[in-house]
């Protein structure tokens, strides 16, 4: 009899334990209700409402520094909790952490989203008027959708009052809506170039400078023409580059075909170079067969067997460094024959379903983090991030240095001197992400099967983009 | 002959095993390894970055995680199989009208996708005021279709409907007959189903996805998941968090086994 008491007590007291974590949580701070559909509806109207306003001062306004300020949260000593849903670990623990080191008001809980899943977790709570969170992450290729859902304060306007001008030309438009309302700030400047081993260039070039490789390098056939004496010279071991999806992705994002013009999807215009150039490349055995980003391609960042590598500039710490960690000294940067062009980036926005304490805690954040030095110096050396805002490249030092890995090459001269200032973005359209999920699939295709002509491929890329873009005014060409 | 046969029959056996367990061991072995290593070459061996993997895995909260999908998992599978089971019994036992309607009813829900009601589901959840807790993933599982379904189904066949009677006769209520004489004779059926619950909602992806937005909600696949980022993904941590997740569902099927393929109506009534 006392074993089954025991034993039901010590189940009761089981349950209670795990009932504890079941409970609402209403301990955290978080002023945030759930935002009903018809709140976020209302927020939605009035933030369309008074963008439509006129927005001649905001214009006109400083963004950098203190000036930027919105509302104070530090200012009434109450803790303020807000939230954040992200994939980007790497950037957002560092910066939070040293945020609220400085801001002990301030708390951010960050919760981790696959990037995969991003889009449809905002979308789903929209629709079912589920709490968003304070601050989103806005992945580039989506931007045009972000735009689309209304629930993003302007922060063009009071009490923001960010002036998209003190951002590079290239990107300040890119989460800008058309009536002129900035739905988020570039978390970074995304130069891509290519990345190159010093040890196999020096072999098969003869130098591993990359001027001088620049020079070797100055057309789309003279890859082709070297991968293929590459290929040969090695015994067929040894390729210029490790994925055809790695190439597809720097010859896309280089080209300066918007994907959509008016009321027509330009895929085969903007496909049919990029698939040119890379059935070239794998008839010629300049391409080596590993699908892109997949941890057997990302194992060749260590290997003897691959040379070039597209590189934007996040790539750096996320797969060169982290995949080839006793390659320092070893790795090279260069301009691509297609000169220098932006790759991925996001940006971040405020939700305008949050309460006021919040977005003033969120936008002392994102003003901490893009406009002050301790912010942008945080992201430079916790994330080797470099903002967009043009002011702290005034300053040569910010974006220089010797970069140990790269051989002492001035990597952030190069990437936000060189690379940055020659970047034309081609305009973004709702259907980016999908018209790159296609020419993903296409790249894989393409290296499957080598009878697979460009033509085929954009043929079958028209096919898919018929079955995939739903809307019936547009013209797939 | 029949030796030839037996030898054959384990031999057959033996392959079909291994080809099942290998990608167990793989798991296993792999979750040693740094994920720059894993794909290298064919990781057949051990390594040595196991405690390196676990840091990372514990390093976010994961025991929470972990608990949180116990909890979830554990309410689910005894919540819906005895709702499953009073249905199965009432739908058996029972004569009503519009029960053939019912039965239907029932099995019409089956067709239907989770997913094309999960804004609905939120809808009502967030009225509820339970957006924000774990409640949502597990009130998902308390009317299940195929759990009705399957206890309409079992009872209807391993329960004989003369051993109610018999207790009726006896002077039974009606919850005394559900719990001490019909519930024995349904265990096979009840830990099949218990096994089934606990699967799905312990592996369940979508819901907790649209309903957790705080890491202290996280269950385990969306913390694994959460394991990647969208340029680098850390195989070997998300390998060693799914050893971890493993390690229930294989305690489950160890506890159950005995019981799937006892058949405990068998001889329950004397001829």
């Amino acid at each position: 009899m006392k074993r089954k008491i025991v034993s039901v007590l010590l189940a009761v007291s089981m349950l209670a334990g795990m009932m504890a974590g079941c409970g609402n949580g209403g301990d955290d701070g978080n002023a945030k209700s759930d935002a009903s559909g018809e709140d976020a509806g209302n927020n939605a109207d009035a933030a369309g409402d008074e963008a439509g306003g006129d927005d001649a001062d905001a214009a006109g306004n400083d963004a950098s520094g203190e000036e930027a300020g919105g509302g104070d949260a530090d200012a009434s000593g109450e803790e303020v909790t807000i939230t954040y849903w992200g994939w980007d670990t790497n950037w957002y623990e560092p910066m939070f952490e040293k945020f609220m080191e400085s801001h002990p008001n301030i708390k951010i809980e960050a919760t981790t989203v696959a990037y995969s899943d991003y889009f449809t977790k905002i979308q789903q709570a929209i629709a079912s008027g589920s709490e968003l969170p304070t601050m989103v992450q806005q992945s580039c290729t989506l931007i045009e959708n972000y735009k689309q859902l209304g629930v993003f304060e302007d922060l063009t306007k009071d009490p923001y009052n960010v002036d998209p001008n003190a951002f590079f030309d290239f990107i300040k438009g890119r989460a800008m809506t058309e009536d002129g309302q900035l739905i988020g700030i570039e978390q970074s400047v995304s130069p891509s170039a290519i990345a190159y081993k010093r040890d196999l260039a020096k072999k098969y070039f003869g130098t591993d400078d990359p001027q001088e490789l620049a020079e070797i390098f100055k057309t789309p056939q003279d890859y082709i023409t070297e991968g293929k004496r590459i290929n040969e010279e090695s015994g067929g071991t040894d390729y210029l580059f490790h994925s055809g999806g790695a190439v597809a992705e720097w010859l896309y994002f280089a080209d300066s075909v918007d994907v959509q013009t008016d009321n027509t999807i330009n895929f085969t215009e903007k496909m049919t170079n990029v698939m040119g150039l890379l059935c070239d490349m794998r008839d010629n055995k300049v391409v080596d067969t590993f699908e892109n980003g997949t941890p057997q391609a990302n194992a060749t960042y260590a290997d003897d067997n691959h040379l070039f590598y597209p590189c934007p500039n996040w790539a750096i710490t996320y797969y060169i460094k982290s995949n080839d960690p006793d390659g320092s000294g070893n790795w090279g940067l260069m301009l691509p024959a297609t000169g220098g062009y932006s790759h991925g980036g996001c940006s971040v926005g405020i939700t305008n379903t949050s309460t006021d304490a919040q977005k003033a805690a969120a936008w002392e954040f994102i003003n901490w983090a893009f406009f002050t030095e301790e912010g942008v110096q945080t992201a430079k050396e916790k994330v080797e991030y470099y903002v967009p805002t043009k002011e702290f490249y005034e300053d040569p030092s910010y974006a220089a240095g010797a970069d140990e890995f790269f051989a002492g090459q001035d990597i952030g001269a190069f990437l936000y001197g060189e690379v940055a200032q020659s970047i034309v973005l081609p305009k973004t359209s709702v259907w980016d992400q999908t018209v790159i999920d296609i020419r993903d699939l296409l790249a894989v295709a393409v290296m499957a099967d080598p009878s697979m002509t460009a033509e085929d491929a954009v043929q079958k890329g028209l096919e898919e983009c018929a079955n995939r873009i739903t809307d019936s005014e547009l013209t797939i060409k | 002959m029949r030796k030839f046969t037996k030898a054959g029959s384990y031999l057959l056996l033996g392959i079909i095993s291994l080809i099942s367990l290998t990608p167990f061991y793989f798991m296993v072995v792999m979750s040693t390894y740094k994920t720059e290593n894993i794909f290298k070459g064919l990781p057949l061996l051990p390594s040595d970055y196991i405690a390196e993997n676990v840091k990372t895995v514990f390093a976010s909260n994961f025991v929470q995680t972990y608990g949180n999908s116990l909890f979830i998992s554990a309410m689910s599978m005894l919540v819906c199989v005895l709702v499953s089971a009073m249905v199965g019994y009432a739908m058996t036992v029972y004569q009503f009208r519009f029960k053939k309607l019912l039965k239907s009813f029932i099995m019409l829900t089956m067709m239907a996708p989770t997913q094309i009601g999960i804004i609905g589901y939120m809808i009502e959840m967030r009225t509820m005021h339970l957006t924000g807790t774990l409640w949502p993933m597990i009130f998902l599982w308390f009317a299940n279709g195929f759990g009705a379904f399957w206890m309409i189904q079992f009872i209807g066949t391993a329960l004989p409907t003369e051993i109610v009677e018999s207790a009726r006769i006896d002077g039974a209520g009606e919850l005394r007959i559900f719990s001490q004489m019909v519930f024995p004779c349904i265990k096979p059926g009840i830990l099949t189903l218990c096994l089934l619950i606990f699967l799905w909602s312990w592996n369940s992806y979508l819901v907790p996805l649209v309903f957790v937005n705080t890491e202290k909600l996280n269950t385990i696949p969306i913390f694994i998941k959460g394991l990647a980022n969208a340029y680098r993904t850390d195989y070997g941590a998300q390998l060693t968090g799914l050893v971890f997740a493993t390690v229930p569902l294989l305690l489950m099927f160890i506890i159950g086994s005995k019981n799937f393929i006892t058949g405990l109506t068998a001889g329950a009534v004397k001829g």
